[in-house]
């Protein structure tokens, strides 16, 4: 069994002369609960992609559960599952018919899929309206629905862009309790986030991504003591972009300096 | 919790090492299909039977009129033509030549949206499916959506040649297997292609690709033309035939698969079953041989196409108007008051939407070219009546054309602005004005399309400049009852949940748009043409011997039929417009 849920070994990822991922070198242990957090554009969707296999990197391997995802993509497909910020369902399915499609996909028998759906189905308390056509659905219905589908096959390594856009307080507070959840479990959480205050609560590492290249991985404690700052997450991380030659507006770059 | 008993885990982990699936992946993507189309059609059936009503007559109406058409002509041809049996399978050759180039660029067209492009194809690849698996999903979805109309239009075509030819019982059970087999050539092809350009051809090459082809294609519309042009005799003489006939040999080239379905056709029709069974065995061979192929080919190829696909998107500056919009902005809606400002707002949309402008040009583009070609039939030569009553049949033409356009284009504005409404009702104006704006659009860029067409093909017939002047002003009529309706009715059957415009257009709302564009359309274009038709008419005593209206009666009924069309023209434009106003202006956002 390989050692880390997810490597990036000096992955690369141009986008014609862009660089868009520089160099990035990363091990996500499992059991581990990662945030991702960077200004937008930083290349975190990119790098998000590229671990599911939908981009191909410039240069560098990715590895997840020991496989590496451009030569042995169907395997390392199998462990993963991904919730983007954007859920996509078809519209013509309802539900229930979408979580017993992906069952079907990932080879669970009828019996353990009919088990594994009512399950998700009390967990997101989504009884009211699952046997409706998704394209009824308000997006916080679609998230959930889309939360339920990556938990019913209980993947290895769950990869999470912005997890709680749209969701209301109660659900926000439910998908953060399981992801910590199935980190204590022993699966692996790799989630990229706006929300500072989300990965200052629940993660055990942060990487800080910026212009494609890792400014800082490591634990928030960590991450005060290098900067020596006992402050919220948000203005170490405003900071550190600051420094780094990120573009803040004047008002923002003044508070932080003031700071 | 769901991972507590590991049982999930065992399983993926089993499953990683092994990836052997427990379903084979093929049959959950067909359940996938059957479940979805069973919802779609259920969903479609109860949404509304009046549209579905609506939607059956036309399908059927449709494919009466053109069964009429192929039964009359395949009769004219085998009964009335000397050498029509040899025309007729000439014919069939050109038709499915020409269709296979067609089904082929839009099964390339549609291939590369749904490959590359598609929401659905980026879900189905984050799951563990193998790539062929996803490619060959994708593929059918394209043989399919590229070839239902070819069915559509092919069926009553078969029908009408073997009713001609008496062909056997069978005829009609086999021709459909024999076209269904037939359309994973082209489309595969097509699709291929596709997959290959974008995976190894570099982004300006195929930029530099599409330029040459566009070019060669129209190169040989020009060389086409010219020929036709050029074929010696009077048309439909002895020596215009034997030349044609001639000319058309090119498209009997034993290894096209276009004169293998046509053979399979024509041996069929004539009773042949060994000759039908040859060419089918060819079809059938070749179209297999062409799909695992192509999957094979997909299997090492699709996904880092896709990677590529997506790693090249540019995000265009736009730091000044183009020439085009700067002439449109400066000659007809200069200004600065809300209305224009939203209109300058819509024409942009439009210009930088190639689906929209591309579809109007080809179609006007078409239409010009056919407008052209009347010159072969050497019709400014006939009588003044004749060269009437192919004008207004060339505007009626014209007309539906743009029936068209503001049904797909016009009529889902206001759906399309969707969430983003909001933006529109906040702002300080009222929402008359927005409506207004719209229907402004919409004349504009009808007006522009159809009044060139309407012009160009009145001076090609050489009609009288008072005939000229009478045409454009229908067609400026037209122009404005069109827009009124599709911004009117767009307002009043406003779906602000949709977002794709030619699912709008395709709903009850742009069903009921159309049908009331069309009656629109027939009913003005009588009214213009009874009174000159019969004045015209009568001037040709030879034939007519004075049935038709004098001078005076014509002025009267000429100056009836102008004040009618007005009306009906200010009723069609005001009804749907003060319909869509008033609901509207109390929509809640």
């Amino acid at each position: 069994m390989a050692d880390y849920a997810i490597e990036l070994s000096h992955v690369t990822k141009m986008y014609g002369r862009k660089v868009a991922v520089d160099r990035l070198c990363l091990k996500i242990a499992r059991g581990e609960l990662f945030a991702f957090l960077g200004p937008n554009g930083a290349g975190k969707t990119t790098t998000i992609k590229m671990i599911c296999g939908l981009l191909r990197p410039s240069s560098g391997q990715i590895r997840v559960g020991g496989y590496d995802v451009v030569l042995d993509g169907e395997r390392a497909r199998r462990l993963l599952a991904y919730v983007p910020d954007e859920p996509y369902l078809y519209e013509k399915l309802t539900g229930r018919e979408f979580l017993t499609l992906i069952c079907r996909l990932y080879g669970l028998s009828d019996r353990i899929a009919e088990q594994r759906i009512d399950h998700v189905i009390e967990l997101f308390d989504m009884a009211s309206y699952i046997d409706q056509l998704t394209e009824t659905y308000s997006h916080g219905m679609k998230q959930r629905v889309v939360f339920g589908a990556a938990l019913v096959r209980d993947p290895e390594v769950l990869v999470v862009d912005e997890p709680l856009v749209g969701l209301d307080p109660i659900t926000a507070r439910l998908v953060k309790n399981l992801l910590r959840q199935r980190a204590a479990e022993g699966h692996t959480v790799f989630m990229s986030t706006h929300t500072l205050s989300v990965a200052e609560e629940i993660a055990d590492r942060i990487g800080i991504l910026h212009a494609g290249r890792l400014l800082w991985c490591g634990t928030l404690e960590e991450l005060r003591a290098t900067r020596r700052s006992d402050g919220r997450l948000e203005d170490i991380f405003l900071r550190l972009i600051a420094e780094e030659g990120g573009r803040l507006p004047s008002s923002v770059r003044a508070l932080v300096q003031t700071d | 919790m769901i991972g507590a008993s590991g049982e999930a885990a065992a399983i993926n982990r089993e499953q990683a090492g092994t990836a052997v699936p427990f379903v084979p992946p093929g049959r959950v993507l067909w359940w996938l299909r059957f479940t979805y189309a069973k919802n779609y059609l259920a969903s479609w059936i109860r949404g509304s039977r009046l549209r579905l009503f609506l939607v059956a007559t036309f399908a059927l109406i449709f494919w009466l009129v053109v069964f009429a058409i192929f039964f009359e002509a395949f009769y004219f041809l085998e009964h009335r033509v000397r050498l029509g049996s040899e025309l007729t399978a000439y014919l069939h050759n050109m038709f499915f030549l020409s269709l296979t180039l067609m089904l082929a660029i839009s099964s390339a067209v549609i291939g590369f949206h749904g490959l590359f492009r598609s929401r659905e194809t980026e879900w189905l690849l984050q799951t563990w499916l193998p790539d062929a698996y996803v490619f060959a999903y994708r593929l059918q979805d394209a043989a399919f959506l590229s070839s239902w109309g070819f069915l559509l239009l092919a069926s009553p075509m078969m029908i009408a040649y073997g009713l001609n030819v008496f062909a056997p019982w069978y005829f009609y059970l086999l021709f459909p297997v024999s076209l269904l087999i037939f359309v994973f050539i082209p489309a595969t092809i097509g699709v291929c292609t596709v997959l290959l350009l974008v995976r190894f051809v570099p982004r300006r090459a195929v930029r530099f690709g599409a330029v040459s082809a566009a070019l060669m294609a129209l190169a040989a519309l020009v060389w086409g033309y010219r020929v036709f042009m050029s074929t010696p005799g009077a048309t439909f003489s002895q020596e215009w035939f034997d030349a044609v006939l001639a000319r058309l040999r090119f498209c009997q080239q034993p290894l096209a698969p276009s004169f293998w379905i046509a053979e399979q056709i024509l041996a069929l029709a004539r009773g042949d079953v060994r000759r039908f069974g040859f060419f089918l065995s060819v079809v059938f061979a070749n179209a297999s041989m062409l799909y695992v192929a192509s999957v094979w080919l997909a299997n090492w190829t699709y996904r880092a196409a896709y990677s590529r696909a997506q790693s090249h998107r540019t995000r265009k500056v736009i730091r000044d108007q183009g020439l085009l919009e700067r002439f449109v902005q400066r000659w007809f809606i200069s200004g600065n008051s809300p209305g224009r400002l939203l209109l300058v707002k819509d024409f942009k949309v439009f210009v930088r939407d190639p689906a929209q402008w591309a579809q109007l040009l080809i179609f006007v583009g078409l239409l010009g070219l056919y407008f052209v070609n009347v010159r072969r039939m050497r019709y400014e030569e006939q009588a003044a009546y004749w060269r009437n009553a192919i004008s207004l049949l060339n505007l009626t033409v014209s007309a539906l054309i743009m029936a068209t356009f503001t049904s797909r284009f016009v009529f889902p504005l206001i759906s399309l602005e969707g969430k983003k409404l909001w933006v529109l009702g906040l702002l300080p104006i009222r929402r008359d004005t927005i409506l207004w704006s719209k229907f402004a659009y919409a004349v504009v860029i009808s007006l522009l399309a159809s009044g060139g067409l309407v012009l160009l093909s009145d001076l090609l017939l050489h009609l009288a400049p008072w005939l000229i002047c009478l045409h454009l002003l229908v067609t400026a009529m037209l122009c404005m009852g069109l827009a009124g309706i599709s911004v009117g009715l767009g307002a009043r059957l406003v779906d602000l949940r949709e977002v794709d415009p030619s699912r709008i257009a395709a709903g009850f709302g742009g069903t009921l748009n159309l049908v009331v564009s069309l009656a629109y359309i027939v009913v003005m274009v009588l009214l213009t043409a009874i009174p000159s038709h019969a004045y015209l008419a009568g001037t040709d005593t030879n034939r007519f011997y004075n049935a038709g209206l004098s001078l005076d009666k014509f002025r009267f009924w000429l100056a009836a039929s102008v004040l009618l069309s007005l009306v009906l023209t200010v009723i069609v434009t005001y009804v749907p417009m003060r319909m869509g106003i008033r609901y509207f202006r109390q929509l809640e956002v």
